[in-house]
């Protein structure tokens, strides 16, 4: 039987979206759970919280914190002149040092759950996904298993930081070659793929921005707001292709068993079927049944600011509604069978 | 009335300090600028008017985070024919932040005062209005009244923070 799986995308104090869908998942579908959490960024922060079940602790988070909290602003000139990354993220770091103390990461490591922290290589420019299990063979990125509370804080810490914005962190501190990470979102806003590959065959993807980010009407006059604009939209392409990618996959799939049932229907033997889909090479397909992925997210923009690194309590506390609300419809509105569009 | 001054005063006090905590401009610790100095010394009755230049030297530590300096300027000065050294306290109040959009700030504007004795018995009080950019950088302009011999002086500054934060080894968050 394969697996389930949870997906949180990238988008700073936009989790709070994801805390309420989640919340309002184990509320109403106790019998939803999770063998497989896959976090970026804002969703390395959730994910094992989420694992250990700790949805108090998470809504208590995504409601109170403030930007304060997080980062700690400075003079541009000194920072860029002096220092590895525009903001001080110390606050960050404090904060993960409070919440994720050994105890907690000692119980994340042994729960039953797989957890995947998203992140992105400085150095070699590939995605690497820090794993609290003994990782599974996959072919795109590299996957390192974490073996103490202190790796696992710094991955978590790692995926949170968005790069030339907030430092860079070594993970496995002291080992050699020396490797610094950042948010894995430069990479994958959502490890879709990476869920698929770990053997989830039921995906629930939270994605913290709507599919359609509308049109802005507004003129862009100076530099730094361009900036801002083209790093959004960068980061929605990196998005599209995240959702794109597995949905074409899974499309092949249902193809694929279209294709065998009708072969079936029409008399042909299973093992001539399977005989005719045995192709020698390597094939993406073999073994795979098609996949639910069920894709949340919000219909409309959550704001937050640029990067989602405006935390005003009150606005994520209207985030989390929406997230609660949005699951509420989502299930609602799910065909009899439970299959979904993607 | 004395007791409703100092609440007042302890109350201003209270409310500069916690609108303080963000504003990343006059932060904790020293500051050490370098200024290079050139005007004027008028008594607006004899002509031409004397030249003033010099070098000043003033360390100022923050006393209330993102707005006030304390310290003092030491210098060497040159007008009136003459080489002459010069001592006295500042203070510098910060007026204003102007930040980068929503990346941090740029620059401050302050204004300073400072009162100057002189090796050639100059007396001088006053001030000026200056702007502070990325905490390394200082120039403006300052007035100040020389009261032993009745002059005025005018003059523009640019300094260097001798004691600017240096890159160092990356700071790790979770340490």
């Amino acid at each position: 039987m394969g697996k389930r799986a949870l997906v949180i995308s990238g988008g700073g104090c936009k989790g709070a979206f994801a805390v309420g869908v989640i919340k309002n998942l184990a509320a109403n579908f106790p019998d939803i759970s999770f063998d497989v959490l896959v976090g970026t960024s804002t969703g390395s922060l959730i994910s094992p919280l989420a694992a250990l079940e700790e949805l108090g602790l998470l809504e208590q988070l995504y409601t109170t914190v403030t930007t304060d909290n997080i980062i700690t602003k400075g003079n541009v000139l000194t920072r860029l002149l002096g220092d590895n990354s525009l903001f001080d993220a110390k606050p960050l770091g404090d904060l993960i040092k409070q919440y994720y103390n050994d105890d907690r990461c000692n119980r994340v490591f042994q729960s039953n759950k797989e957890v995947f922290l998203a992140t992105t290589c400085l150095q070699t420019g590939q995605s690497v996904y820090f794993s609290t299990k003994d990782a599974p063979i996959l072919t795109d990125y590299e996957v390192v298993k974490l073996n103490n509370p202190d790796e696992l804080r710094r991955a978590v810490m790692a995926s949170a930081c968005q790069p030339v914005f907030m430092p860079p962190i070594e993970v496995k501190k002291g080992s050699l070659p020396m490797r610094q990470y950042v948010d894995g979102g430069v990479r994958e806003y959502a490890g879709i793929q990476l869920a698929i590959d770990a053997g989830a065959d039921e995906i629930y993807a939270i994605l913290l921005s709507p599919a359609d980010e509308g049109v802005d009407e507004v003129t862009y006059n100076d530099a730094f707001t361009i900036l801002t604009k083209t790093t959004d939209i960068f980061t929605t392409d990196v998005g599209v292709n995240d959702v794109k990618i597995p949905a074409t996959y899974n499309k092949a799939l249902r193809y694929i068993a279209a294709v065998q049932k009708k072969m079936k229907d029409n008399g042909v033997a299973q093992a001539t079927i399977d005989n005719y889909f045995n192709i020698p090479f390597t094939n993406p397909f073999t073994g795979k049944k098609p996949l639910k992925i069920y894709v949340i997210r919000p219909d409309s923009p959550l704001g937050g600011g640029p990067g989602g690194l405006n935390f005003d309590p009150t606005e994520m506390k209207g985030m989390l509604a929406k997230g609660g609300k949005q699951i509420d419809d989502f299930m609602a509105n799910l065909p009899p069978d439970g299959s979904p569009d993607v | 009335m004395m007791k409703r001054l100092l609440i007042a005063c302890c109350c201003l006090l209270f409310l500069i300090t916690a609108r303080a905590q963000k504003d990343p401009e006059f932060p904790k610790g020293w500051v050490l600028y370098l200024e290079a100095h050139q005007g004027i010394a008028t008594n607006f009755k004899y002509t031409p008017d004397l030249y003033v230049g010099g070098l000043q030297l003033s360390p100022q530590v923050t006393v209330i985070e993102s707005h006030l300096r304390l310290g003092a300027s030491a210098g060497l000065l040159f007008t009136n024919k003459k080489l002459s050294g010069t001592f006295g306290p500042k203070l510098s109040y910060k007026l204003t932040t102007m930040n980068l959009k929503q990346f941090g700030s740029l620059l401050n504007l302050q204004i300073e005062a400072e009162h100057l004795w002189g090796t050639e018995k100059q007396k001088l009080i006053g001030g000026g209005i200056k702007a502070e950019i990325g905490q390394l950088l200082m120039t403006g302009l300052t007035i100040h009244r020389e009261y032993q011999f009745n002059y005025w002086w005018f003059q523009w500054s640019f300094g260097f923070n001798l004691a600017h934060k240096k890159k160092g080894p990356p700071v790790d968050p979770l340490q």
